[in-house]
């Protein structure tokens, strides 16, 4: 039984991680159209900004974590708006697809830039709160796993708050339902999109910053999370950021479990799994209840 | 044809032709760039005729390039099997996987596909390496030379002309393909397909058949690279190669046939550049740190230039009045 609880445990904190990037994906999206192929790089940025600003483990402290991470997570959203401006807001009327290539290169600039600023080693960070493991339900979680379902249970209804009782919120959600009627009103959707990449890429960075005592942080450690986002929004039906928590929140759940329970000779295989639900999910839902795909081109 | 545009023509061809040889006789590239290059021109050739004209998209192109190599290599090295049958094979599996994959995909929208391509080009990387029947992440060695009237795998610099004569071939067949009625039916089906169905032609079937095709060009290429190293990994298969290629494609420009050399030396040359340049901007660099490379081409090229070179190409001789209006998705 406490076996199950583990899992349960281990699938819930990775699905948190795997909800805030893919609530990322849901802004983006929806305010702009664009699938962010960059977003896992956001992430990776998050953790590595927040452990050279730190200090890394085995060294010495430098700033406090209540300072670093609030810092990386702002720089992060500032190098996401910079890139939407720099390399999509140009050619914001080019089709979908051109724009995912976009954020394609743009996610190996921001991938080789850090490996060039870090190198290819492995950075590890203090724990939020020092202590040891806690025991809950049967399961053995480390502070640190409370600490990231914590995050993610605050930017939910956070975001939650933004969207519903906010000027700027609602004027996000405008943009999003119909652009044209949200310029008329004075609004303007293509600051709009600048900002959505920010916020998405500060989603993505707190996440990585949380993620990094656990997993250690590394240059490339964004590309896998881009996939399981994917997956987790695409899960949840690409429209909504309820849809997006949820999704990451299954995608997490079916990981941990299958990883535990499998037996030895399929486990070479689960690295694949994230994509198969992925396509498995594209192909099984029609096209018609995907909201917000954007003009059909006929 | 009018004699400028046939003197045009064939100087295009001549310069075309000795391509490989002018870039590894001027120092540019080594032997072995060049073979990569042409390793590739075969499989961003099959992916411009998905991109550019079916007006589809594939990220899994590397997972066919792999079917080949993988499918030549096992049939080859462990079954004994000659190296054209073997390659034969893989190419007929390639089409039937591209087939299997491309009924149930292709009727999703632009980016859907993109990731839904991307996915099915991981699963292969992932099955490269898990899968007992490849030898796993070390991989499978002991793949036989093949040689073709005369020339052989063995030696650098016969394989250069084996690959660049068999790159040229795609390209040619491809470029016939696009010119011909066939080719207005696909630009047809890529542009509109509600009105492509009115005019009586069925799209899907025409992006599958272009799918199809660009697989098998793939998979052949695929195979020729295990012939020539001997030896098939999974590294050589990963998500960076499916985007690889199509940073080829887009330099090269999405609806240009002629762009497509163009584009994989381009990017090779680049690779080669950034790994002599950066280590000395900064020392510590490791890895594969060209990535930042592709990306800022990748970026640049979609801003600045959406065509490609040959876009940029066309431009200069309509500019120079060498060429008058010339139509969109022509070479």
């Amino acid at each position: 039984m406490s076996e199950l609880a583990q899992y349960l445990a281990s699938g819930l904190t990775v699905g948190a991680i795997y909800a805030l990037v893919a609530v990322g994906f849901v802004v983006v999206y929806n305010v702009t159209g664009i699938i962010n192929f960059a977003q896992g790089e956001f992430l990776m940025l998050g953790a590595l900004i927040t452990i050279a600003l730190a200090g890394q483990v085995g060294h010495p402290a430098r700033l406090p974590l209540a300072l670093a991470v609030p810092i990386a997570v702002l720089a992060v959203a500032a190098i996401g708006a910079g890139a939407e401006r720099i390399a999509l807001h140009p050619r914001r009327g080019a089709s979908p697809v051109t724009l995912l290539i976009v954020t394609i290169g743009l996610s190996a600039v921001l991938r080789g830039g850090a490996l060039l600023a870090f190198g290819s080693g492995t950075y590890g960070l203090r724990a939020f709160s020092p202590g040891g493991p806690l025991h809950v339900a049967g399961a053995v979680v480390s502070r640190q796993t409370l600490w990231t379902l914590a995050v993610a249970l605050a930017c939910v209804l956070a975001l939650t708050l933004f969207f519903e009782r906010t000027a700027v919120g609602k004027a996000f959600r405008a943009c999003e339902i119909n652009p044209l009627a949200a310029r008329l009103a004075g609004i303007s959707p293509s600051r709009f999109g600048t900002l959505a990449f920010a916020l998405s890429a500060a989603l993505a960075a707190l996440a990585g910053a949380v993620l990094a005592p656990t997993t250690f942080a590394v240059y490339d450690m964004g590309l896998p999370f881009v996939v399981k986002g994917f997956a987790a929004w695409v899960l949840g039906g690409m429209g909504s950021a309820l849809g997006a928590v949820l999704g990451g929140l299954v995608l997490g759940l079916v990981e941990a479990l299958t990883t535990g329970y499998a037996p030895g000779v399929v486990r070479p295989y689960l690295e694949a799994l994230p994509f198969v639900v992925l396509i498995a999910v594209l192909l099984v839902r029609p096209s018609g209840l995907i909201a917000g795909v954007g003009v059909r081109r006929v | 044809m009018s004699v400028p545009r046939l003197a045009k023509g064939a100087a295009g061809g001549a310069l075309v032709l000795v391509a490989p040889w002018l870039a590894t006789g001027s120092g540019l590239l080594t032997t072995s760039d060049a073979i990569v290059a042409a390793l590739f021109v075969p499989v961003v050739c099959g992916l411009v005729l998905v991109m550019g004209y079916a007006g589809q998209i594939s990220l899994g192109q590397n997972a066919l390039y792999g079917l080949g190599a993988y499918g030549s290599a096992i049939l080859t090295a462990r079954h004994g099997w000659s190296p054209w049958t073997a390659m034969l094979a893989s190419a007929l599996a390639a089409a039937a996987v591209a087939l299997l994959v491309g009924l149930p995909t292709f009727r999703l929208r632009g980016h859907l596909l993109a990731l839904a391509t991307a996915g099915l080009g991981v699963i292969g990387y992932v099955i490269f390496k898990a899968a007992p029947i490849t030898g796993g992440v070390e991989g499978l060695g002991g793949v036989p030379p093949l040689s073709v009237l005369g020339l052989s795998s063995t030696d650098s610099g016969q394989f250069l002309a084996i690959v660049w004569a068999f790159a040229l071939l795609v390209l040619v067949l491809s470029r016939n393909l696009v010119a011909s009625r066939a080719g207005r039916a696909l630009r047809a089906a890529g542009a509109s397909e509600i009105a492509a169905r009115a005019s009586g032609i069925e799209p899907l079937r025409w992006k599958l058949l272009v799918f199809v095709l660009a697989a098998v060009f793939a998979s052949l290429s695929g195979s020729l690279y295990a012939a020539y190293v001997g030896f098939v990994s999974p590294s050589a298969f990963s998500l960076s190669v499916a985007i690889e290629v199509v940073v080829m494609a887009v330099v090269g420009g999405l609806r240009s046939v002629w762009g497509v050399p163009f584009g994989a030396f381009a990017v090779v040359a680049l690779n080669v550049a950034l790994d002599r340049f950066i280590p000395s901007l900064v020392p510590s660099a490791t890895g594969d740190f060209q990535v930042i490379g592709f990306g800022a081409v990748l970026v640049l090229f979609l801003n600045l230039a959406p065509d490609g070179a040959s876009g940029v190409a066309t431009a200069l001789l309509r500019h120079l009045h060498l060429r008058r209006g010339a139509e969109r998705g022509t070479a």
